[in-house]
């Protein structure tokens, strides 16, 4: 037990380094996903049929592909297509786009639970289509999303360890190193389960608590 | 003599939705500072007609003037045309619909800033006055979740007129507030009526349409039933119909 | 093209038994798993918890490795199917048993109340009154769940079962390595995906009319 403890000690800088990999591919993937997801969101409720059955289409493979086919079909994908990027930005990208999809039905939800009688208002008082969605509808919009995004953010965080597959170091591929080097598998693999804790819970804590806040706001 | 000048006139006007003729084949005339109180039984198609006049609702033909713009309103019209005319009207809502992520100062400010290009200092100091006259000073900051229904409906009120409106329309703004809180908004609206703002107002309460209209006008069915003085309408309602109206609110046991 | 998806077909056989195993392990044991979550005990209530969150906060992937590499090399010999097949069914467990348990909070108390004033058991009530109506409103979101653990199947691969994403994972690495394999491994998710979907709609509007109908 003591050992496995000492080896946790030394393993944990090099692990640490993967987790902010991890950090790092889940945050540029919510920071370029979510806008894709406003986007798609807001076209999806056009008046244009086109427009919309294009987006519509869009979210429905981004959210029925599996992240994994998604990650593989970038990382392979754009060097044959003759895009040479690095494995971390693949891994980004793909990212990205899964987040596109999945956030922009939240997003979606959010807009939709805006009362329309308040765009009636906004109508009313003769403000242009454009001004009621930019002041009265987005920003509650969004502000209905925060709790699902939030939720789905631990879930992205959680992807970044499928990037692995990839050749990322991220936590993970660095715990899976350790143990093809020492064999202590189980070890090294638990402690990279309580650094994945180490985020995913007091980050759940922060969900529970920004809902129960959020609804006395808007109530 | 100055003619009595119209503000609003509303020419053959039919509202039909889903295969329900909600309004038939209904004109109007409103001379400017008139206060006009439409009243009648549910499902009259009052609140279409009211919601018609700036085309919440979409009629299937008439024509509709206010002020000085003519609008052709049985096909949608165009952005900018639909524009002016709800820059003319303001509306008032049972449901107060005030924007509850801004502030009461924002509610009021930020239409007049978007809406009429004023800046902001022009909206706030604008938004002051009126808050002033609705007796809500001191809610400038507040948030509409924060406030009774009749201090929200005041502020819908003041965010209304804070566009200038040529023609205020009153969709029955206290229904949805008990007989206390609904007493503080008619008085704002008694008060409006006296500085002399043309207001259309449809309700139920039919002790203040006699106290504050000029003109009662009775629909039932979608149509114009009666209309005159609240004295000989109330009082002395020509056709049965009207007659059968007013003897269920009078006999209220 | 033809004998791309031939190659990715081969997968499928891996990929159903993968997410129909985890799912049929899961859906067993979170009822006992979500009872223990709303028991008054301490006792029970807290490893329940432990587990659902701690399984929850850690990647499935993590799980898989920690089977079939962590256990199953040394304290036990799993093959790449029976790890992956246990490490999602613990996975859906932790994920199912919360599902029960948005179940059994979305039930009116009334319920409970008036089973107890009728003086039924607990155990009665749970099985005969509870239960039931639990279940109709779990349905929709099991599906919704079974859907998503057919795509997350796929990190079966990783540790070695010959699934659709392996497949195209080969294919790609051994061909020119392009978009292709993966397009159409991503239709395949998609097409098995429908049925589950289909049903869950007809599901739910059967069980909306019979409640109805009462």
């Amino acid at each position: 037990m003591t050992e496995m403890l000492i080896n946790w000690l030394e393993w944990s800088p090099q692990l640490f380094k993967g987790l902010l990999v991890s950090v790092q591919l889940a945050g540029l993937a919510l920071l370029f996903g979510m806008p894709i997801g406003l986007i798609l969101a807001l076209i999806s409720s056009s008046k244009n049929r086109l427009v919309r059955h294009i987006a519509v289409a869009l979210v429905e493979i981004g959210r029925g592909a599996p992240a994994l086919v998604v990650l593989q079909m970038v990382y392979y994908g754009l060097p044959a297509s003759g895009l040479t990027v690095s494995a971390f930005t693949s891994g980004a990208i793909a990212l990205a786009l899964t987040t596109g999809a999945y956030t922009s039905e939240i997003l979606r939800a959010g807009l939709n639970a805006v009362p329309h009688r308040e765009i009636e208002a906004g109508w009313a008082l003769g403000m242009t289509h454009q001004d009621v969605l930019r002041f009265v509808v987005i920003p509650q919009g969004i502000l209905f999303a925060v709790p699902a995004l939030m939720g789905f953010a631990i879930i992205i965080f959680q992807a970044t360890a499928l990037t692995y597959t990839i050749a990322i170091p991220e936590l993970l591929a660095r715990a899976y190193r350790v143990g093809a080097a020492t064999y202590l598998y189980l070890d090294v693999l638990i402690l990279a389960g309580l650094f994945y804790l180490a985020i995913t819970v007091p980050f759940g804590w922060l969900v529970s608590y920004t809902e129960r806040r959020l609804g006395s706001h808007l109530g | 003599m100055p003619e009595a000048e119209n503000i609003v006139r509303i020419k053959d006007i039919h509202v039909t939705y889903g295969g329900h003729h909600a309004v038939k084949n209904v004109s109007l005339d409103i001379r400017r500072g008139e206060v006009v109180a439409i009243v009648g039984p549910s499902g009259a198609g009052k609140s279409t007609l009211l919601r018609a006049i700036n085309m919440l609702e979409q009629p299937s033909s008439g024509t509709l003037e206010v002020g000085a713009f003519s609008f052709a309103v049985g096909r949608s019209l165009a952005a900018g045309e639909l524009l002016k005319l709800r820059r003319s009207t303001g509306m008032v809502f049972q449901s107060f619909n005030l924007f509850p992520h801004m502030t009461v100062q924002r509610n009021i400010s930020l239409p007049q800033m978007r809406v009429l290009g004023r800046t902001k200092e022009q909206a706030d100091a604008r938004t002051a006055q009126l808050l002033e006259r609705v007796h809500l000073s001191d809610k400038a900051h507040s948030y509409p979740a924060r406030l009774s229904g009749g201090q929200q409906q005041r502020i819908a009120i003041a965010r209304a007129l804070a566009l200038d409106p040529k023609v205020m329309l009153f969709d029955e703004p206290t229904s949805a507030l008990d007989p206390e809180l609904g007493l503080e908004v008619l008085a704002v609206m008694r008060e409006l009526a006296e500085e002399g703002m043309t207001m259309i107002i449809v309700t139920h309460e039919i002790a203040f349409a006699a106290d504050v209209a000029d003109r009662v006008i009775v629909m039932a069915n979608g149509e114009i039933i009666e209309q005159g003085p609240p004295d000989s309408v109330i009082l002395n309602p020509a056709s049965p119909r009207t007659q059968q109206f007013f003897r269920a609110v009078v006999d209220r046991k | 093209m033809i004998d791309l998806l031939v190659s990715l077909l081969k997968g499928i056989p891996a990929t159903l038994m993968v997410t129909l195993g985890a799912f049929a392990i899961g859906a067993a044991a979170a009822v006992p798993l979500s009872l223990m979550r709303r028991s008054r005990s301490h006792l029970l209530r807290i490893p329940a918890r432990i587990y659902i969150d701690v399984v929850r906060g850690i990647p499935p992937i993590v799980w898989l490795f920690i089977i079939f590499f962590g256990l199953g090399n040394g304290v036990i010999v799993l093959s790449s199917l029976q790890a992956a097949i246990l490490g999602m069914g613990l996975v859906s467990t932790a994920y199912l048993a919360e599902i029960y348990r948005g179940g059994f909070l979305a039930l009116s108390s009334g319920q409970q109340e008036a089973s107890m004033a009728l003086g039924m058991t607990r155990i009665d009530a749970l099985r005969y009154v509870l239960a039931p109506q639990v279940l109709r409103v779990c349905l929709p979101p099991m599906a919704t769940f079974l859907v998503g653990l057919l795509k997350d199947t796929t990190v079966a691969s990783t540790i070695g079962v010959r699934d659709v994403m392996m497949y195209a994972s080969q294919q790609a690495q051994g061909g020119s390595g392009n978009f292709t394999p993966f397009i159409l491994a991503a239709l395949l998710y998609i097409l098995l995906s429908i049925p589950v979907a289909v049903m869950a709609r007809v599901m739910d509007e059967r069980l909306r009319a019979r409640g109805q109908a009462k």
